[in-house]
């Protein structure tokens, strides 16, 4: 099998409620990227990737030119076995991880449409039925965050990320984890997450006061060592998200302590063959993971849930249900939440259906 | 003082001679390097240049350049251009990581500030003259007779430093260069092995336990966590290059031990205030540095050898210029230049290289 052309599509993701985050960070409309592979043998694969702006090393307007100077390298290459494929890449384009992502999945939905068999299968075999999903809740009001928390809980969510710091007044985000925590009742994970925009003291005074409470903090400053300075300052369970991405920086993470759980996400790792490498790594170093991608649509929520549904149940903290938060829908068909949980689909490959209407006309193509 | 223009031409730099890196990577022949051209309300304008070396060497390319100027712009128009760290600021907010979108723009900005004072960048920068940096050459990879040939034609252009390209698959053959080339090197030449990544840890232990050279040998391997494994283990001082991006990655390689000096790339780290504050830092640690650009004309050279002359004598080593190695001069005969192996940067205000219109044809973006 040959990949014999490679189209780009650019559309709009509207989210259903905006979304803050701290230091003014928003993802109120992104622009996500799909990419298709044909083949000479007429099976296509499918593959995307959403960067929210100003948040980690990636942007929209990088994958065009990204994907364009890869396309000699995929052009005329054999999809089947994307970790030789992606080797190539690396060696033609270092970094650009994000971009790569999008053929990453790619390559895997034809990998599987060629075995015949859903991803799930090809990365590790069936291990979970399905997933819990968590919730994220943007910043806003304390108040209007347990209710929102509330709402999630009454259709099954039983995890919660509370975001923290968007108008940095520390007093505030205590309050936000008090009053979720409060609202959703004992048992239910709740974890705060700053995504780097907190100071050490900062964070450190907010876990402080919560210390008393069955609560888990995320990424509150830029570097690992800050990270691990609040986690040992404040007591609290911590996750790693930003400064998480390659298997170098989660033995730090580990090797500093402060990596209780972590996120591992499509578009910061480079796509399933290198996430697959780092979900093995965290199995054995006992951090829990969620499994999902920084944005994006139908098509990267369906890869990492069947890198999910691969993952030993002691491994699996949680996953996102991307699709749930923005609109339009890029593949109707795929999965979506039922009582808190999701299952990937069963089909080969991905494992679902684009709706080519919904993208309009190709931004490039390369053949 | 507001940016209200940026200004983008792309120009094809061919190569002399082509160029392999070591491990196998491609060949390439040609440089695509983007000029850019911030200009203000007050009529005053500052030229940058970010040119990667090809796009298999590290995480940059110059579409990549292009692209993300455009995601970058509208932040920065209407920002001022004399308030460096600002700039930076606003850049970093707007677009995380891509420091080498980043270098021409602040590139740029310290040309208008300098032009603003009345001041060259070197004494922006903290010099106290138009000091001569040394200039070194960068020797191809091949059999130890054809890379001492090649110091051979260096040296008689007045080359005294060399940077030797090693790290082949074969270890037995760069054991044999390095003895070769450090015994048979011109009377007070210095050589640095560039192994550009290219062993494992083990072989990089292997070969320098090998050789009876002391030279320095720069970027052994991937990974900093290699490098400094390697860097414990062999008695020559190491230089570390590509596996340093951020001034964090400094703090940590100093911390861990792993070099007793750095190449200082603008565009590997995202301009001339990135690389400054490592160049204070490598200095007030005592590492010896080579200041250079990743590559590009006369213009970005300049600008890395104006950083280079501000650097006390004890840290500094020497500095490759891209621009000797193009069949094209877009900047003809302006800025630092290789004189008998030294090159002097300007003293006119700011950087001190002018583009000419005519050489750069027309713009491909221009956002306000």
């Amino acid at each position: 099998m040959k990949i014999k052309r490679i189209s780009l599509w650019s559309a709009p993701l509207t989210s259903h409620e905006t979304y803050y985050m701290a230091s003014g960070k928003t993802c109120d409309v992104t622009i996500t990227t799909v990419i298709r592979l044909d083949t000479d043998t007429g099976l296509s694969g499918w593959g995307e990737v959403c960067p929210i702006p100003h948040y980690l090393e990636a942007y929209a307007g990088g994958v065009a030119p990204a994907v364009e100077e890869l396309a000699p390298v995929l052009l005329g290459a054999d999809p089947v076995g994307p970790e030789a494929v992606m080797e190539r890449l690396h060696a033609h384009l270092p970094g650009h991880r994000y971009a790569k992502s999008a053929i990453d999945t790619a390559l895997w939905d034809l990998t599987g449409k060629a075995a015949d068999l859903p991803l799930y299968a090809l990365l590790g075999g069936r291990q979970v039925a399905d997933m819990p999903l968590y919730h994220s809740i943007t910043c806003v009001a304390p108040d209007e965050m347990a209710r929102m928390a509330r709402e999630a809980q009454a259709q099954g969510m039983t995890q919660f990320q509370v975001k923290l710091g968007a108008e940095g007044d520390w007093q505030a985000d205590v309050a936000r984890l008090v009053q979720v925590r409060e609202a959703v009742g004992d048992g239910p994970l709740v974890y705060g997450d700053w995504n780097c925009g907190s100071d050490a003291l900062t964070a450190t005074r907010v876990g402080r006061a919560v210390a008393h409470l069955d609560v888990m903090l995320e990424q509150p400053c830029r570097t690992i060592e800050e990270c691990a300075h609040v986690r040992a300052a404040s007591g609290l369970a911590m996750k790693l998200d930003e400064s998480a991405h390659d298997i170098n920086s989660l033995l730090a993470g580990h090797a500093q302590g402060c990596m209780d759980a972590a996120a591992l996400k499509l578009s910061k790792m480079g796509g399933l063959s290198a996430m697959r490498v780092c979900r093995d790594l965290c199995l054995t170093l006992g951090t829990q993971m969620c499994i999902e991608d920084t944005w994006g649509s139908d098509i990267t929520m369906t890869a990492g849930l069947h890198l999910a549904a691969s993952t030993p149940r002691r491994g699996v903290m949680n996953t996102c249900d991307l699709s749930h938060y923005v609109g339009p829908r890029l593949a109707p068909d795929a999965p979506t939440r039922r009582t808190g949980r999701i299952a990937p689909p069963e089909g080969a490959g991905l494992g679902i259906t684009v709706d080519e209407a919904v993208l309009g006309a190709p931004i490039a193509v390369f053949d | 003082m507001k940016i209200t223009r940026i200004t983008l031409w792309q120009l094809d730099l061919p190569l002399s001679e082509p160029y392999w890196l070591s491990g196998g990577r491609l060949k390439f022949e040609r440089l695509d390097s983007t000029f850019v051209r911030i200009d203000t309300d007050e009529g005053v304008s500052g030229w940058g240049e970010g040119c990667p070396w090809g796009h298999t060497y590290l995480p940059a390319h110059g579409p990549g350049i292009r692209a993300g100027i455009e995601t970058l712009a509208p932040a920065l128009i209407g920002q001022d251009p004399r308030s460096l760290d600002h700039i930076n600021r606003v850049m970093d907010v707007a677009l995380p990581g891509h420091p080498y979108v980043k270098s021409p723009v602040d590139m740029a900005c310290w040309d208008i500030l300098g032009k603003v004072a009345g001041l060259p960048v070197w004494q922006l920068m903290g010099g106290g003259s138009a000091t001569p940096v040394a200039v070194n050459s960068s020797i191809s990879t091949g059999t130890p007779e054809e890379m001492l040939a090649l110091i051979g034609q260096a040296a008689a252009k007045g080359y005294t430093v060399h940077s030797a390209k090693v790290g082949g698959t074969d270890i037995a053959l760069d054991i044999e260069r390095i003895e070769a080339i450090s015994t048979g090197l011109p009377k007070g030449h210095k050589v640095t092995f560039d192994v550009n990544r290219a062993w494992q840890p083990a072989t990089a232990i292997e070969v320098l336990n090998s050789v009876s050279a002391r030279d320095w040998v720069e970027q052994p391997c991937e990974t900093l966590e290699q490098c400094a494994h390697v860097a414990g283990r062999v008695q020559n001082p190491i230089m570390l290059d590509e596996c340093l991006h951020g001034v964090q990655d400094h703090l940590e390689a100093w911390k861990r031990g792993a070099c007793e000096g750095v190449k200082v790339k603008p565009n590997r780290v995202g301009g001339l205030t990135r690389a400054r504050q490592i160049r204070d830092f490598g200095v007030s640690v005592g590492w010896q540095m080579h200041i250079e650009d990743v590559g590009g004309s006369a213009l970005a050279d300049t600008a890395a050898i104006h950083l280079a002359a501000s650097t006390p004598d004890a840290n500094r080593l020497a500095s490759w210029l891209c621009h000797y190695h193009l069949d094209v001069d877009p900047v003809p005969g302006q800025g630092a230049r290789n004189i008998d192996g030294f090159a002097i940067p300007p003293t006119a205000p700011g950087l001190g290289v002018v583009p000419n219109l005519e050489h750069l044809g027309d713009p491909v973006a221009s956002y306000d």
